[in-house]
């Protein structure tokens, strides 16, 4: 460090003691300035010598202490005691500035503070990053077996950073420290039996294809590696992270969820609209995501897990808007959709049968309209009504297309008849009936004797299965539709002539 | 201005591992509803085993026999578990009969009384026991022993000897170490309660991580290899912890201490191996053996691979020293049911019996295992360590087959500043001590 260069820092250290009223610890120092402790003590020692005037100074004693001969105590004094305290150290002990501030406050541990969120500020930023605090740079000690696993690649945290002049310095001193065991142990290392070495391994092969960092690796290199590191390990990172990088995708996903629940006319619209200004804005932060610092460094996964998230999230949406597509146009009404929230909410991105049950779900409320409103689209009705026996036949994924190439052959051959009767408690009942072309109603009529209501029997018996089959999924849409859908269907004869028809109770011409 | 050449230490290694903590995991159990005599069975059957293999070397001439096979009046051995019947002791259902406050019911005193007497047990039956050769003082619920003596007219069974199973054998320790090693030990640092001083703590870290002295201490601090923490890291404010949710303000009350600790332990991390063990106050299970701490507590610090959230109780080796620990809990119970002269007796004494923790799963909690009883020792520790004591204290005992132990209480940090530091070379420990009193005269 140049002359000028010290003289700078002296001035610095001047004004953040006098002017801001900070307390300047040598550690705080060291990490701001990107000095190694020992520098900076030294650094606050000339600063006492020059400027010292009217400066508190706290230092801290530490050595083996007389009464206790080998135990190791540190404490921390004040100018004025420190002789004082310097007499219970025996022998050989070290005395330096621990700190400098304008005034030492009462509660000892304030001066901890400013250190302290220094040591936040530097822990926050993303994991990727390797700084002083988490490569443990600028002590006397250094580790070279520490490993720092970022989120898949592996770096070491290697011999802490100094001034590029102390290099040779430091490479000669550490051989010189190098003793016989330690080559040997470096081999070995620290065997952990437990999953963390599965957890290393899977991550170090990952980060094989990576890179090896050397000891010296400027924070550009770093910062360029950030970002290819993070894509290309995004795939292999879900599977190396395990539950924690599951948990983060559930957290990743509710925002995105809620939104979506909220209903709109068009369903389609909505989502398109809502998936794209996401993206970008992920895309945003990845980019800016090394250089975000109000982000914890676990909170960096989430951009990456909510973009691949989106993806398949989006295809859900265009399978789901494919749905919602078809529902829409195998029926002429657009307006209908307050169930449409109901299946909105009901299908997951993931959920395999998604597609099935908004299909139907948002056929039923259809029919249930057509009903109310009594309207004679006989061809969307019955294409609706056959659809939606079809997929309740096979239960299975059910292809729309499939569905209306068969509903469509069917449709020409029923109509809406307002029939009226007695039946056999004397009571008239007039009814809305699907009658067939065929003479297949006529027989099944016949063949009713007790308090029937409705001539297409067996299409209103298999109504009525299909209502009960679909009253617990749906609820009250299949008692309406059930009633709705009498007469409509040609199916098995099933005959229950001894139960009435509950749309009676709905209907009084 | 000179550019001198900073001597940077290289830190020492060495090798580490734990898998003697396998047997303190409970991810593989499986509960059934069963209850805790299978664990009380298990502990009987391997201990009786022992026993019995003790028996004709202790009193060759005696037959052992069962409890429901004693006869009037005929010396023999028995072996059983003790059960220590006690007047004061609190009773399940008083936690119900008074309001549910935040506070434990049970305040931490002893409950002893001079009635107190100790009863043998095995699978066959009970047996009362008389006679002063068996302190009940010194014994608790859960402890299982050979006993040498009669029945006496009065259906008791009057002990005139007693045979405890005894130091476990011992791996031999690697006498070539030559150079000075040590493992750092502390406990109780309870971040976030009011009496804890950060900055006592960030002496520590700094010391350990070489920031701190001069370049000669720097020396002293690359000789540690390794930091256990013993427990009680946390400590978060009683009244938050109601059941009741928490408004936001108070979340923050609760997440500062663990982003806190986060950050000091990644400091630690990114210089030296760290295992931190869970204790009392932590957030971790509450029956023994407790669960590592979950590493998504730490994200700053789980990256490292120095660092290891392990279980309470812990093993592991160092350059094949065995360390065994707790975080307290077991001593503190100990220290409830029974009366010694110090920490270090009951220490001592749980080491003889064999067991970690008698008195589970009387009254410490603990894990309903089928099969085994994980916290029988069978291999004898060189260190064995207790977290969360009143004050430090240490001392070596010597089995009777060579055994040689350094037992350790090592003191809460927030109320001692005082941590301890093991050399593996001759197991001699020292403290290390921080003070941040700044007097202004």
């Amino acid at each position: 460090m140049t002359h000028t260069e010290t003289l700078n820092l002296l001035d610095e250290i001047e004004s953040l003691v006098s002017d801001q009223l900070q307390v300047v610890s040598y550690k705080w120092l060291s990490r701001n300035f990107s000095l190694s402790s020992n520098t900076a003590k030294r650094l606050l020692k000339d600063f006492i010598e020059k400027h010292g005037k009217g400066l508190e100074v706290v230092y801290i004693v530490s050595g083996l202490l007389k009464n206790g001969p080998s135990d190791y105590h540190a404490r921390l004094a004040s100018s004025t005691e420190l002789p004082e305290v310097e007499k219970e150290f025996n022998g050989k002990y070290s005395v330096h500035i621990y700190s400098v501030q304008a005034s030492i406050p009462m509660d000892p541990a304030a001066i901890w503070n400013t250190e302290f969120v220094q040591a936040e500020e530097l822990f926050r930023q993303p994991s990727a990053t390797d700084n002083c605090l988490k490569g443990n740079s600028f002590c006397g000690v250094s580790n070279s077996c520490v490993k720092r696993n970022i989120e898949g690649a592996t770096e070491n945290v290697t011999a802490p950073r100094t001034e590029s002049v102390r290099t040779t310095g430091q490479s000669k001193s550490s051989s010189n420290f190098q003793n016989s065991t330690v080559p040997s142990n470096q081999g070995k290392n620290f065997q952990h039996s437990s999953s963390n070495v599965g957890h290393q391994a899977k991550s170090e092969s990952i980060a094989a294809p990576a890179k090896n960092r050397s000891a010296k690796s400027s924070l550009d290199k770093e910062k360029a590696f950030h970002v290819p590191a993070n894509k290309k390990n995004g795939q292999g990172e879900k599977s190396v992270t395990g539950t924690g990088g599951l948990l983060k995708n559930m957290w990743g996903r509710v925002p995105v969820k809620t939104e979506d629940d909220s209903p709109t006319v068009d369903v389609k619209n909505h989502i398109t609209n809502h998936s794209e200004p996401q993206k970008p804005s992920h895309d945003a932060d990845k980019k800016g995501g090394s250089d975000d610092e109000t982000r914890d460094a676990n909170f960096m996964r989430a951009p990456k897990d909510n973009r691949k998230r989106k993806v398949i999230f989006d295809f859900s949406d265009d399978e789901y808007e494919d749905v919602i597509s078809l529902a829409s146009h195998s029926s002429p009404k657009v307006n209908s959709r307050p169930d449409v929230e109901l299946s909105s909410e009901d299908s997951g991105p993931e959920k395999p049968d998604a597609d099935v049950s908004p299909e139907i779900k948002s056929e039923e409320p259809e029919a249930s309209k057509e009903d109310r409103q009594n309207t004679a689209s006989v061809d969307a009705s019955t294409t609706l009504s056959t659809e939606k026996i079809q997929a309740i036949g096979s239960e299975a994924e059910v292809n729309p297309s499939k569905r209306r190439t068969t509903a469509v052959p069917s449709s020409p051959k029923r109509k809406k008849v307002l029939k009226s009767r007695i039946d056999d408690r004397g009571r008239e009942v007039t009814e809305v009936v699907w009658e067939e072309t065929e003479t297949n109603a006529k027989k099944k009529e016949d063949t009713n004797t007790s308090k029937k209501l409705d001539d297409g029997k067996t299409a209103n018996a298999v109504n009525r299965a299909v209502a009960q089959k679909k009253s617990p999924a749906i609820g009250n849409t299949a008692a309406t539709n059930a009633g709705g859908k009498a007469g409509s269907k040609k199916g098995g004869n099933v005959k229950d002539p001894k139960q009435g028809n509950i749309m009676s109770f709905f209907k009084k011409v | 201005m000179e550019i001198d050449s900073e001597k940077i230490h290289e830190r020492k290694q060495s090798d580490y591992n734990s898998l003697q903590d396998e047997r303190f995991e409970i991810q593989k159990e499986m509960y059934r509803g069963q209850q805790y005599s299978q664990i009380y069975f298990a502990r009987l059957h391997l201990m009786r085993t022992l026993l019995y293999s003790l028996a004709p070397t202790w009193k060759s001439h005696l037959p052992v026999c069962k409890v429901l096979g004693l006869e009037k009046g005929k010396e023999c051995i028995i072996v059983g578990t003790l059960f220590k019947h006690m007047k004061l002791k609190p009773c399940v259902l008083d936690e119900y009969s008074k309001e549910r406050s935040v506070t434990p019911l049970v305040k931490p005193h002893n409950f002893m009384h001079p009635d107190d007497n100790l009863i043998l047990e095995d699978e066959s039956g009970r047996v009362k026991l008389a006679g002063s050769a068996l302190s009940p003082a010194i014994y608790v619920t859960g402890v299982v022993v050979a006993l040498h003596g009669k029945e006496t007219n009065a259906g008791e069974f009057f002990v005139e000897d007693v045979l405890e199973a005894g130091l476990p054998p011992q791996i031999e320790r690697p006498i070539d170490l030559q150079e000075d090693k040590y493992v750092v030990l502390l406990s109780g640092l309870c971040i976030g309660s009011k009496s804890a001083n950060p900055l006592q703590f960030q002496l520590l870290v700094d010391h350990i991580t070489g920031h701190l002295g001069d370049e000669e201490e720097q020396g002293l601090a690359a000789q540690i290899v390794h930091v256990v923490i013993a427990g009680n890291s946390f400590e978060f404010p009683r009244k938050l912890i109601n059941g009741q949710n928490l408004a936001s303000k108070d979340q923050s009350t609760l997440y500062e201490p663990i982003k806190e600790l986060d950050i000091m332990l990644s400091q630690i991390a990114a210089g030296v191996s760290v295992d931190i063990m869970p204790g009392t106050n932590d957030p971790a299970n509450f029956a023994l053996p407790q669960q590592p701490l979950n590493r998504c507590l730490f994200p700053g610090s789980s990256p490292y691979n120095t660092f290891r959230s392990c279980t309470n109780p812990h093993s592991f080796d160092v350059d094949n020293i065995r360390f065994l620990g707790t975080s307290g809990q077991n001593i503190d119970d100990l220290g409830k049911y029974s009366e010694a002269k110090s920490k270090l007796d009951f220490v001592e004494r749980t080491l003889r019996w064999r067991h970690l923790a008698p008195t589970a799963p009387n009254t410490l909690g603990c894990y309903p295992f089928t099969d085994r009883d994980p916290f029988l020792i069978e291999t004898c520790p060189h260190v064995y360590f207790v977290g969360n004591q009143d004050k430090y204290d240490n001392r070596l005992i010597k089995g009777s087959e060579g055994q040689l132990v350094r037992l350790i209480c090592i003191p809460k940090f927030c109320e001692t500043g005082i941590a301890v530091a093991v050399n593996l070379r001759n197991l001699e420990c020292h403290t290390l001590s921080f003070s941040t009193q700044i007097n202004q005269s």
